[in-house]
């Protein structure tokens, strides 16, 4: 327990000591809010404010994960210290999974400063339709990120183009998972993709709760899916980690050279 | 044995081109095979790219061996990597393998976590070994502002963190200055002395000759030669040089020498009332007929000149003795 609540310290740590990372958590909220803000204030939305947090707190949310949790390996990688991390007598899953768990406490920040930057700044109406629900639903929302993660960090350890893959996935994802938009306005051969990807359904219900739900049977079943995807994603993301024990002894590529 | 290595290969493919894929192999280690006992400090010499790093990432369950055998502690480094970590540690020389954007006690804090050494024991072990490698002053000093000397050093302290009963030490006194190497030595001396195992990479000759029990030198992925450093400089010594200085020598005596097949003059100068012969010898039981005639010219002393073991090397390796 010690190892894993060590790793997050010093995943925290030093996560914050980058300034990309400050430019991401602290910064680009507030972008990220400001754009979506002159996006919905033009809307009949009444609660457009609930959209505008959401929206630029998920997007922040998304970078802070895809960022640091899988990009943090790549770093590791680039820093040396991922061979004294691997051989140490801690579990490496355990070691990753406390780096993405630092990573999702400090990922929720950036939506505190999109509440402060909507609703003092621009006077946004903010109320949660569903404030049990939502406070009920907050934790699976963010276990299906820290899944999506786990995935993610397995392939960053298995592969040596981390780097170029992090930067192809951030905003592909922003759109196809509907975390600023709906996923609705997207062409239809595209939506099936949108489908398969955890976040989806994580931002979806997530906003329902906020905004309203117009069918709860339906509600719940984007629970279900949810969680069972999240199982899903957990239970790759392990196949994958056992396969990555062995393929990074067999094809060295815990190091850069 | 704490260590046995036994035919040990490791092949490292190649891929190059996109649409005309292409593979080369380069065997980094080609069937290399040796056992280190318990508290020997074992050292693998070699030119770059020899593949002792190669062989110290196989036993320290970082890299998977191609083929052959490679145990520590009597468990096999790749099937049963979870059981030896706990009780091995090492430490690549150079700047990288820590925290730089943590303190040097920061890092010393984690990677105790790591190796699962309880809260209460691990501020004392930490700050033991902080003052062990002369880091207590700058532990609270974050990494980055270290000198190349101190990261090493951090480095040492990290390897050290859970008491290891084998120690892989990849180049550990690179970056360090004559002080810092003299400290890690004497660190080195100690965790023989305390029953450590040691496996030792260094392209120090010197280093290797005080510290070593056995050497390995490998070239090309082979082992070309395994022994103490005594009986290594013993096996390439074909000559034996002597310096000797003698009251007086008759130029009869001098000729004789001159015109023998096994002896070779190389000096011979009187110097303030005596003379100091430089001489070649083809083996012991000529020395020891040389140095009885010498005591017939009043021999005043003389002086066997030693092969260190940077001649040794540099002549396995050249000469692939």
């Amino acid at each position: 327990m010690r190892s894993i609540t060590q790793t997050m310290i010093v995943q925290m740590k030093n996560s914050f000591a980058r300034k990309m990372f400050q430019f991401t958590m602290l910064v680009q909220p507030i972008i990220y809010t400001c754009i979506t803000y002159f996006l919905f204030k033009q809307t009949k939305e009444t609660n457009f404010g609930a959209y505008v947090v959401l929206g630029s707190g998920l997007l922040s949310f998304w970078s802070c994960i895809v960022f640091s949790s899988a990009g943090d390996i790549d770093r590791e990688r680039w820093m040396s210290t991922l061979p004294y991390l691997f051989a140490s007598p801690t579990n490496f899953t355990k070691i990753v999974i406390a780096k993405i768990l630092g990573n999702t406490c400090i990922g929720l920040f950036p939506f505190v400063i999109s509440y402060i930057v909507a609703t003092f700044i621009f006077q946004s109406p903010f109320t949660i339709a569903h404030p049990l629900l939502f406070l009920a639903i907050v934790p699976l929302v963010i276990l299906a990120f820290v899944a999506v993660a786990f995935i993610f960090a397995a392939v960053f350890t298995i592969s040596k183009k981390g780097g170029t893959l992090m930067n192809c996935l951030e905003y592909p994802i922003f759109i196809l998972c509907g975390m600023a938009f709906p996923i609705s306005v997207l062409p239809d051969w595209i939506q099936p993709i949108s489908k398969l990807l955890l976040p989806t359904y994580a931002v979806d219900i997530l906003r329902e709760s906020v905004l309203s739900i117009p069918d709860m049977q339906q509600f719940i079943y984007k629970i279900m899916i949810l969680v069972g995807l999240s199982l899903v994603y957990f239970i790759i993301g392990y196949i994958l980690f056992i396969q990555m024990d062995k393929h990074v002894r067999k094809h060295a590529s815990l190091e850069v050279f | 044995m704490q260590i046995q290595v036994e035919k040990l290969t490791r092949v490292f493919t190649r891929k190059k081109g996109i649409i005309h894929k292409t593979k080369t192999d380069k065997v980094a280690v080609d069937g290399i095979s040796f056992e280190v006992n318990k508290g020997e400090v074992f050292a693998l010499l070699g030119p770059n790219g020899a593949g002792k790093t190669t062989t110290i990432k196989i036993l320290s369950t970082l890299l998977a061996p191609t083929s052959g055998k490679a145990t520590v502690l009597g468990k096999d480094c790749y099937l049963e990597a979870k059981q030896i970590r706990e009780h091995i540690n090492f430490i690549f020389g150079g700047e990288s393998g820590v925290y730089r954007r943590l303190t040097g006690k920061e890092n010393l804090i984690y990677f105790a976590s790591l190796y699962h050494i309880d809260c209460t024991s691990d501020t004392k072990r930490v700050n033991q070994l902080l003052e062990l490698v002369g880091l207590m002053e700058a532990k609270d000093q974050k990494v980055e502002t270290y000198s190349k000397g101190m990261i090493q050093r951090l480095q040492i302290a990290r390897g050290l963190i859970n008491n290891p009963k084998v120690l892989f030490l990849d180049e550990p006194t690179l970056g360090l200055d004559p002080i810092g190497a003299r400290d890690l030595r004497n660190i080195i001396q100690k965790l023989k002395q305390a029953g450590t195992t040691i496996l030792l990479t260094t392209h120090d000759m010197n280093e290797a000759d005080i510290l070593s029990d056995r050497i390995a030198i490998i070239k090309e992925g082979k082992i070309i030669a395994l022994d103490t450093p005594v009986n290594l400089k013993k096996q390439i010594r074909d000559v034996i040089e002597i310096e000797a200085t003698i009251k007086e020598l008759p130029e009869t005596q001098l000729i004789t020498w001159q015109q023998a097949h096994d002896i070779e003059i190389q000096s011979c100068i009187q110097k303030q009332g005596v003379i100091q012969l430089h001489v070649k010898l083809q083996n012991m039981v000529v020395r020891d007929n040389f140095i009885k005639q010498l005591t017939n010219y009043g021999l005043l002393g003389f002086q066997q000149k030693e092969d260190s073991l940077e001649d040794v090397y540099i002549r396995i390796i050249e000469e692939n003795i």
